[in-house]
């Protein structure tokens, strides 16, 4: 059966996205592992699985876009967080403005516009159909 | 960390399987990923968790085989390199199995070399002395030369008892046992229950003949040393008379270290029988 949700490609477009989304969430302020993942599991559709962001963090650190660090806050136990870098928040504004363009670009592709006539598309349009 | 979470029985399967699926991870890389997730478990689930709920959470979380190829990355690390790791994860058990392994190995080299020595040990040899054993072959033997090689033919006295005495010499560094002759030998009909037997006592060129060494096998031929070797037999030979029947080597078995082998030991003189009237009942039978 095919399932958009779980088809390999929504799986790979995933994994390209995650990582700005764990960009956008730690710009906002430090977060720790399970604090990251409950965000991301809330906003729905972004996590394959739980464990994934784990080997992500520490991709982002390699690639010297996020620091950790571990605190121990009065009244909590000891977490590793997560804080972005200079590099974290470049990268992060760069993506955010080449998303822009590209969900416009793959918007426009999936979702012709209303109106558009048989002849520019080759397809019948909502002109032709409706009458 | 309270700690009743990762000491649930499903949750510390999970980081074993995690810790066997990261084998071929760099061990600071895998270490890392198992302290998150060890810290997610925590903290995600109660204290005293049931095991639905830990059922639930470790579903979530994804195989232990799934997070080590997140962090492998889509090209995995080369055979060498994966190989390295383990070994770098291996603890003192680990270690020591490849000590013991390294060891065995190391000692079924030696062995095998060893074995190899001693099948490739150069084997006895005859040392040119040769005498018929009894006084009535030894008055009657005549000795011909060809080339290199001679021959001392006697008349074979069908039914009886004949035999010879020769040197045989071990030019090696290894002690080699005689241990008797080859079944081969012992099997003739012509020349029947033959035995061979070694004189303890004496070297390969003293005269056995009027001495009364003490012959018997096994018998050890210590490394560059010789010993007289007496091969006695009952003559069944159906020669016509006139005819030579040459016997030109002797296969021994000998025992050179742990491994037992058959040594030809060619004769030179060559020991001949020499076809007479006594054997005229061959024909007729």
């Amino acid at each position: 059966m095919y399932c958009m949700g779980t088809e390999p490609g929504m799986t790979e477009l995933r994994r390209g996205v995650l990582g700005p989304c764990v960009l956008a969430l730690l710009d906002e302020r430090p977060r720790f592992g399970l604090e990251l993942v409950r965000e991301l599991d809330a906003a729905g559709g972004l996590l394959t699985s739980d464990g994934t962001v784990y080997p992500l963090l520490s991709r982002l650190r390699d690639a010297g876009l996020v620091t950790s660090e571990w605190q121990d806050r009065p009244g909590q136990r000891a977490r590793r967080y997560y804080f972005i870098t200079g590099a974290g928040r470049d990268s992060l504004k760069a993506f955010r403005a080449d998303w822009a363009d590209f969900a416009a670009t793959v918007g426009g592709v999936l979702f012709p516009a209303v109106g558009t006539s048989s002849s520019e598309t080759g397809q019948p349009g909502k002109e032709e159909t409706s009458r | 960390m309270s700690g009743t979470v990762l000491r649930h029985p499903l949750v510390r399967n999970y980081l074993r399987a995690l810790d066997a699926a990261c084998t071929a991870l760099p061990p600071g890389r895998a270490r890392e990923l198992r302290d998150q997730i060890a810290a997610h478990l925590d903290e995600a689930l109660p204290a005293g968790p049931t095991d639905s709920e830990v059922r639930a959470e470790l579903a979530r979380l994804g195989t232990p085989r799934a997070l080590a190829a997140e962090v492998a990355g889509p090209v995995p690390a080369k055979i060498g390199t994966r190989l390295l790791y383990r070994l770098a994860r291996l603890r003192w058990r680990g270690w020591a199995a490849v000590a013991t392994g390294a060891a065995l190995a190391a000692a079924a080299a030696v062995f095998l070399s060893y074995l190899d020595d001693m099948k490739t040990t150069e084997p006895l040899r005859e040392s040119g002395y040769e005498t018929p054993w009894y006084p009535q072959d030894a008055a009657g033997g005549s000795v011909s030369s060809a080339g290199d090689l001679t021959q001392i033919a006697i008349a074979e006295r069908y039914g009886q008892w004949q035999g010879f005495a020769i040197g045989i010499f071990n030019d090696s560094d290894r002690p080699q046992t005689v241990l008797g002759l080859a079944p081969a030998m012992t099997s003739s009909q012509d020349l029947a229950e033959m035995t061979a037997s070694v004189a303890n006592g004496l070297n390969e060129h003293d005269t056995p003949i009027g001495t009364a060494p003490d012959w018997g096998l096994p018998a050890v031929i210590p490394p560059h040393s010789g010993r007289m070797l007496r091969v006695v037999w009952i003559t069944r030979l159906c020669a016509q008379p006139g005819e030579i029947s040459p016997l030109t080597y002797l296969t021994l078995r000998v025992r050179v270290g742990l491994i037992t082998r058959n040594e030809d030991v060619q004769l030179n003189p060559v020991w001949a029988l020499l076809g007479s009237e006594s054997s005229d009942h061959c024909a007729s039978g």
